[in-house]
């Protein structure tokens, strides 16, 4: 699979587990970095001495403005394992 | 020497004169007194107060130099806990990268408390500060370290209970967390008010669909939804609330731009046939409201972005420093942006934070051993451990004296 089909795979597969509960971020396109995180902490997924997992991040940002004159920006940042496709974590920001 | 308690002295005489200086010193010393841990204070400036401990004085403000310093002070006298007395312009906050975007940076003290230097700031002692903000007379600062005499002496009024605060949105996640929190109170979810036909100015609407109408739209769409939204909208929050409370918890959003606290509600509803969503931001906390309420003595924690953000602020225009300006035992909030679970029930990031402290907290450890344990299992537990998660690790700060236990 290419790289980008990888990555319309994985923005569709957030769009329907995860940004269904977000409305407000319809039509976001996310910034999508990759990194490499400390796995489980008691057992490795790839055995013995293996600690690493591979994860995308997308980070979806959206700026809400309000009747009042204030805007409001919302952060929602997804966590999707590279290899297995899972999403590990949704932090949304308090801001 | 168990407890250090640390400040300018330069710094504090330029921002409140010989007079002030000598207010806060004497304070500082009978809090010291009435410790139950063997105190010292010292100015990390003065040359007669650091030779002490063969340490040369460190007059800038370097957050590096100031680091290195806490650190050979705390295992040269073993001192377990720290003290620092005043804001960023007397003993700056560290600037750290911020994990989730590289081009700011978090506020934090995670680094004066990280005194083996780990990766991650976990911290290896009790730390908590006595913030100042921009005020120009010692009397928040005075007021800070008062309270903690009187609870020390076990002369502080008594608080009963937990009051929680949470935007509707994060019910499921706050419901959780206030349980272990709570003897018989429930969860205050975002308050609401009646509008009439108007918007209060308490209220901040937005309209996320359809975006034809977000920023004008004809009036009797204006008038349609405003209705709608006076029927979730119903009455104010009551800061009796919070009167007498042992703790305060808040899960809400907040700004380095405003100084109101807010509340979310999304909701769903056709107007003029078009399927609308509206998101709308009560305001739930700000200073007047913490003015009319009684909460000395409280143990407070808030989730709300940029909480602890109090650089440039007085009371009146920051909740963290008017709730400890009105006696409040502590405050635990974050100097940033701040993440916290979005729609299920199980905690992460700031609220973990929440969890672990009151745990500690209730289980009887001082309110700086709490902040530090909860930051040590934060570690410990969360996986993977993402961007979020260590900047959680860096913003998250301690108000108060970490000394400071509820028995």
């Amino acid at each position: 699979m290419s790289e980008d089909e990888k990555i319309t795979r994985m923005k569709e597969k957030v769009q329907t587990d995860v940004l269904k509960d977000f409305p407000e971020m319809e039509g976001i396109v996310p910034e999508i970095t990759t990194d490499t995180y400390q796995g489980t902490r008691t057992r490795s997924r790839y055995g013995r001495g293996s600690d690493e997992i591979s994860v995308r991040v997308l980070k979806y940002t959206k700026e809400i403005p309000t009747f009042r004159g204030i805007t409001f920006k919302k952060i929602v940042s997804v966590t999707v394992d590279e290899e297995t496709e899972e999403v590990l974590k949704v932090a949304e920001s308090r801001e | 020497m168990e407890k250090i308690i640390l400040s300018h002295k330069a710094n504090l005489i330029a921002v409140y004169g010989n007079d002030g200086f000598k207010k806060i010193h004497d304070a500082l010393e009978q809090l010291a007194n009435v410790s139950a841990l063997e105190t010292e204070i010292v100015y990390l400036d003065d040359k007669t107060s650091t030779k002490k401990h063969n340490l040369d004085p460190v007059k800038e403000a370097n957050p590096e130099l100031i680091q290195n310093f806490i650190e050979t002070l705390c295992k040269t006298s073993d001192a377990e806990y720290l003290l620092i007395i005043g804001g960023h312009r007397i003993i700056p906050f560290s600037q750290l990268k911020d994990p989730t975007n590289p081009t700011q940076m978090v506020y934090s003290d995670a680094p004066y408390a990280d005194t083996y230097q780990d990766d991650l700031r976990s911290p290896d002692i009790s730390l908590g500060r006595m913030p100042d903000g921009a005020v120009t007379d010692p009397g928040l600062v005075l007021k800070q370290i008062n309270t903690a005499i009187k609870h020390h002496k076990g002369v502080a009024a008594k608080t009963t209970d937990t009051t929680g605060v949470s935007a509707k949105t994060w019910e499921n996640v706050s419901q959780e967390l206030f349980k272990k929190i709570k003897d018989q109170t429930e969860l205050i979810l975002t308050p609401d008010w009646g509008l009439g036909n108007k918007v209060p100015e308490h209220i901040n609407l937005g309209i996320i669909r359809p975006t034809k109408w977000q920023m004008e739209r004809p009036a009797k769409v204006t008038e349609a939804i405003i209705k709608h939204v006076s029927s979730l909208v119903k009455k104010t929050l009551d800061p009796k609330a919070f009167t007498g409370r042992k703790f305060i918890y808040f899960n809400v959003h907040g700004s380095d731009e405003t100084t109101e606290w807010v509340g979310e509600i999304m909701s769903q509803v056709k107007i003029e046939g078009e399927d609308c969503i509206l998101i709308v931001y009560p305001d739930i906390l700000k200073p007047e409201t913490i003015k009319q309420a009684n909460v000395e003595n409280a143990i407070v924690f808030s989730e709300a972005c940029f909480g602890a953000y109090t650089i440039g602020k007085v009371p009146d225009n920051s909740n963290a420093l008017c709730l400890l300006n009105q006696g409040a035992l502590c405050f635990v909030g974050s100097t940033a942006v701040a993440y916290g679970e979005s729609r299920k029930s199980y905690p992460r990031w700031a609220d973990v934070m929440v969890k672990y402290f009151f745990d500690f907290v209730k289980r009887n450890y001082s309110i700086g051993e709490a902040f530090q344990m909860a930051k040590q299992r934060y570690v410990g537990t969360e996986r993977p451990f993402n961007r979020e998660d260590l900047k959680t690790m860096f913003e998250f700060v301690l108000f108060g004296d970490p000394e400071i236990k509820l028995s």
